[in-house]
């Protein structure tokens, strides 16, 4: 590291660290009374029955036990991390293959590069209130063009698979643009000389892809996914808006089944028990994946 | 825009066949893409289609792709409805006193991190990036009962100050000052220079590329915020729009063109400054994800 | 609004300023010290004609009591616990505000409310019917008023009715259907649909869950002994009312898609798929909006050995936190006295809770036609049902209805181990 070869004399020394310790003061401020402390009482209000009115009531690991025989928390957690499974990786593919069209000088490209990003800047409540109208099973217009070409009426609000499908459609809406970009810029980080070598090598243009292309994106590929999963995780506005978690609990996520036990259910400590829940789980997933992608490519990291 | 290299291999040197048919894949993948971007524009354009018609024909079904005649009453009754104006204006001021503050604080934290030398420098940093995983749903609970102990449930305060430590903006400065050299620096040290000085007549200078980034990327983030105004904010005359939005879901019923009407309004803000400084957030996403 | 001048935007901003960033502006009543002036805070919830009917009270009310000013704070539905609740512990909360009758229990046990006995007449709850009055009493003291009511009856398609041959339906309470009766017209109506048409929806979806009281309650079981301190919910009465469920859906009667985490059946009947539905009477605003293309009418819930409906409605209430208890009680005794409450319920499609406007005919502003079915049916709720239904944390046993019952009728769980949980979970609510 750069800072450690550099020399001063310890009245220098003391100075840059007072300098060092004043600039970062305000963010370690916030940072331990808005983030480490509440992580802290995350954990100790989890133990405690609460409806936040009232005095609390300390059970222990109470909550947590009550929590493996209640359904709806199972159908949160195997949602969670089927909507990560099916979204993260849909996501990635639908960015690179619009990036792939568009990284040639196609007509209208920056015009079509703007389309696609345009939804990644509108908020989760709007994008979910307008998916809500058009998803609408009765008579929204998803299912009115479906009719026009003879398909549906999609039971997009009472059918559990359906609902599921209109929010993993609706977050790709959503995410599709940030992948996009991302690999954009990856793909002309990748030297031209490459193709051409390939190219005089004789090989097809399946086989660069193979052999030039994807290896180029492996950085922004790890990005990508790390990033999309944590996103995913913390999915709420985007639920919380479009199916409040229905039909029944068949779009509940952890992050939507935390805030309604802990905000309209009144359950204070059990909400933030599915939170530490939802925190560690996000945790070995996202330990998983570095171990993978060390693994894979151990020279980054 | 950013000035694009173009990767695609040389095609003088295939023959002709080969030449024809890359021609041929070349245009299903336009069409192809280009059907894509109609598909990605639509909602957009429904949003537009139904704040403009009436809700007797959207309650019936009977609607054609193109609006038969445009009706402004959706957007009228946004106003006469609601507290409109006030929200935007709550939404501003909370947007652009956080971009101010956070930025500020980020920035100058970054640079701390990246090039000062101080016992406990990389511990607290990771401390810090760590954060950046955090779902909002784990802290909600403590976070709004230190608010409320601070009381300031239902004030500005409450929305910008927790929400102020940007892990990510920090991590973002401490990757662009990593990339400034020591020497400049280190130069305006052996003249003399206070640390407060460098960082004010050196650093801040140099910084004004990763400042948009953090101004445009901060202002989106606090824009369009959700989870935490919601928690925070009670009085429906303190709400940002995103909370206000949920009053257009009526209680038994929905007045669609006023929904889609206010969503538009709400959005538009931020859909203009995207086009408007496309450059920026296109160099920040790409600079995020490859360094 | 769009004439909004530069003055008034500076207004709007210094306010914003003043109130948004010191955090003076959240809840809490303020003004003089005179106990009768300052402005209290009311939250509510409310469709458009609600709101425009609590305004118009409020106009009043500030007309007569110079100096008093009540602030309006509408919120979503969907949010108003929330915000209510988390105001209150921010201790930031409303001086007044509306809640149902089902989560009234929490906040009178939570301790946050004002004891209306203290600042009004000893009498004055003396006004309301029996059973709504229990509904907004703890330890047998008044915490609020019962502000209005609404209650499920019957709502039918009067042309799918004559297509399969249908013809006098029950006008009287006391002529209700019996059971059987009911099961004998559903099977009429379902034979003589077309497609996938069926006679029934049951309007029990997740927060209405506990209107299947009524069927149980109308079998002669209950949920709580009178005094609601044990449950009774385990019983024959209880078997057969789910007997009686189990036949609507293996027969067809319902629409498979209208179990407890189903679709709200009140947004299915518009599309003539179903011919009757449970429905409460607040709905006739939305549903006299949304059905153009049939006739429709009413009847009343079918009885058995007794009758019972559901207690919808909200109360209102003032919480401790208010700085003006004496006016914040002079408004709540003001919004019921009879002429703004029938001016409320006749704007609103809402049932009274006095009994000199039960026994009076109100002058409905849409379909006055169909509302003495349900002003009739009101009358079915008794105190012992009420109490049941207001115990504290009832959301909680609501829940487990939700769950449970939905096992029973989607899932193949048996109504022993169905009425076993639901037990389990009524019993855990009021042990100490």
């Amino acid at each position: 590291m750069a800072v450690t070869q550099r020399k001063g004399k310890p009245a220098a020394l003391r100075r840059e660290a007072l300098t060092a310790y004043l600039l970062i003061s305000p963010n370690l401020i916030v940072f331990g009374v808005f983030m480490l402390l509440p992580l802290i009482l995350t954990f100790v209000i989890s133990a405690q029955e609460t409806s936040g009115l009232g005095p609390a009531e300390w059970v222990g690991l109470g909550n947590y036990t009550e929590l493996i025989s209640d359904g709806v928390f199972w159908r949160s957690l195997i949602n969670t991390v089927g909507y990560a499974a099916v979204t993260v990786p849909l996501g990635l593919a639908l960015g690179l293959a619009v990036a792939m069209l568009l990284n040639n000088a196609v007509w209208l490209r920056d015009v079509m590069r703007t389309i696609y990003y345009l939804p990644v800047v509108i908020s989760g409540v709007a994008a979910g209130l307008i998916a809500q109208w058009m998803f609408n099973e009765n008579i929204g217009v998803v299912n009115e063009l479906l009719g026009l070409v003879g398909l549906g009426p999609v039971s997009w609000q009472s059918s559990p698979a359906w609902a599921m499908t209109s929010v993993v459609l609706l977050t790709l809406w959503v995410g599709v643009g940030f992948n996009m970009v991302v690999y954009l810029a990856a793909l002309q980080g990748i030297p031209r000389e490459y193709y051409d070598a390939s190219a005089v090598d004789g090989a097809n243009s399946v086989q660069q892809f193979r052999h030039v292309t994807l290896p180029g994106l492996g950085t922004a590929t790890v990005f990508l996914a790390i990033y999309g999963v944590i996103l995913s995780f913390q999915a709420f506005d985007l639920i919380y808006i479009l199916t409040g978690g229905g039909p029944g609990s068949a779009t509940e996520v952890l992050g939507t089944y935390a805030y309604e036990q802990a905000f309209s259910a009144r359950e204070r400590g059990y909400g933030s028990a599915i939170g530490v829940v939802l925190y560690l789980l996000l945790i070995v997933v996202l330990s998983v994946q570095f171990w993978i992608s060390r693994r894979r490519d151990p020279e980054e990291g | 825009m950013v000035a694009v290299p173009e990767n695609r291999p040389d095609l003088s040197r295939r023959p002709a066949k080969t030449r024809r048919a890359v021609r041929v894949g070349r245009l299903a993948g336009w069409l192809l893409v280009a059907g894509g971007a109609l598909l990605m524009a639509f909602p957009l354009y429904w949003m537009l289609v139904t704040s403009v018609s009436t809700t007797a024909d959207l309650k019936a079904g009977d609607y054609g792709l193109f609006p038969r005649e445009i009706v402004w009453a959706g957007f009228s009754r946004v106003f006469e409805q609601l507290p409109f104006f006030q929200w935007f204006l709550n939404s501003v001021i909370i947007a652009v006193v956080a971009v101010a503050l956070t930025v500020t604080i980020n920035v100058v934290c970054g640079y701390a991190f990246a090039k000062l030398r101080f016992p406990g420098r990389r511990v607290l940093f990771v401390l810090i990036v760590s954060t950046l995983i955090i779902p909002v749903q784990v802290l909600m609970v403590p976070q709004f009962e230190i608010v409320a102990e601070l009381g300031w449930v239902d004030t500005y305060w409450g929305v910008i100050i927790p929400r102020s430590a940007e892990a990510f903006g920090i991590f973002f400065a401490y990757q662009f000052f990593k990339g400034i050299p020591d020497e400049l620096i280190e130069a305006a040290r052996l003249d003399g220079a206070g640390e407060l000085t460098i960082v004010r007549s050196i650093v801040l200078p140099l910084s004004m590329p990763l400042i948009a980034v953090l101004v445009i990327f901060t202002f989106m983030w606090r824009w369009n915020e959700f989870a935490w105004p919601l928690i925070v904010l009670k009085d429906s005359d303190a709400y940002t729009l995103p909370v206000g939005l949920l009053f257009l879901q009526g209680q038994y019923t929905t007045d669609y063109p006023a929904l889609m009407a206010g969503s538009l309004l709400s959005v538009l803000p931020m859909l203009a400054i995207f086009v408007i400084f496309q450059r920026f957030f296109v160099e920040g996403v790409a600079r995020s994800g490859l360094k | 609004m769009n004439q909004l001048t530069r003055r008034q935007f500076l207004a709007a901003a210094g306010g914003t300023g003043a109130a948004l960033w010191l955090g003076a502006c959240g809840g809490g009543s303020s003004g003089s010290s005179d106990p009768m002036k300052g402005t209290l805070e009311f939250v509510t919830w409310g469709g458009p004609a609600e709101i425009k009917a609590f305004e118009a009270i409020i106009s009043d009310f500030e007309d007569q009591n110079p100096g008093a000013r009540i602030r309006l704070q509408e919120t979503p539905f969907n949010e108003v616990r929330q915000t209510v609740d988390s105001s209150l512990e921010a201790e930031q909360g409303p001086d007044l505000f509306r809640v149902t009758y089902t989560d009234f229990g929490f906040y009178a046990a939570s301790n946050v409310l004002i004891d209306l006995s203290e600042y009004l007449p000893s009498d004055f709850s003396n006004v309301f019917t029996e059973g709504l009055r229990a509904a907004v009493e703890f330890e047998g003291a008044p915490y609020g008023v019962p502000h209005h009511t609404d209650v499920s009856a019957i709502v039918y398609n009067k042309d799918l009715f004559q297509a399969a041959g249908i013809g006098a339906l029950p006008d009287r309470l006391e002529d209700a259907w019996s059971w059987d009766e009911f099961l004998d017209v559903s099977r009429r109506l379902r034979d003589a649909q077309t497609g996938n048409r069926t006679a029934f929806g049951m309007n029990w979806q997740l927060a209405g869950a506990f209107r299947w009281l009524n069927w149980l309650y109308a079998a002669g079981g209950s949920l709580y002994n009178s005094d609601a301190t044990r449950t009774t919910v385990d019983s024959p009465e209880a078997r057969k009312t789910l007997d009686m469920f189990k036949t609507w859906f293996e027969e067809d009667l319902c629409p498979d898609n209208t179990s407890l985490k189903g679709s709200y059946v009140d947004l299915i009947f518009p599309a003539q798929t179903i011919a009757m539905i449970s429905a409460g009477s607040f709905l006739v605003p939305t549903l006299e909006a949304d059905i153009t293309r049939f006739e429709y009418g009413t009847t009343y819930l079918p009885q058995d050995v007794g009758m019972s409906t559901d207690l919808g409605g909200n109360a209102v209430v003032a919480t401790q936190q208010t700085e003006k208890p004496e006016l914040a009680a002079k408004f709540l005794e003001f919004l019921v006295n009879q002429k703004n409450m029938k001016r409320f319920c006749e704007a609103t499609n809402l049932l009274p809770t006095r009994n000199d406007l039960v026994e009076q005919k109100l002058d409905y502003e849409i379909r006055p036609d169909i509302m003495p079915v349900f002003v009739d049916q009101s009358t079915t709720i008794t105190p012992a049902y009420t109490r049941a239904v207001t115990v504290p944390d009832f959301t909680q046993v609501n829940n487990a209805f939700v769950d449970q019952l939905e096992s029973f009728i989607v899932g193949d769980q048996s109504p022993e181990a169905t009425l076993g949980n639901i037990a389990q979970e009524a019993t855990d609510v009021v042990r100490d």
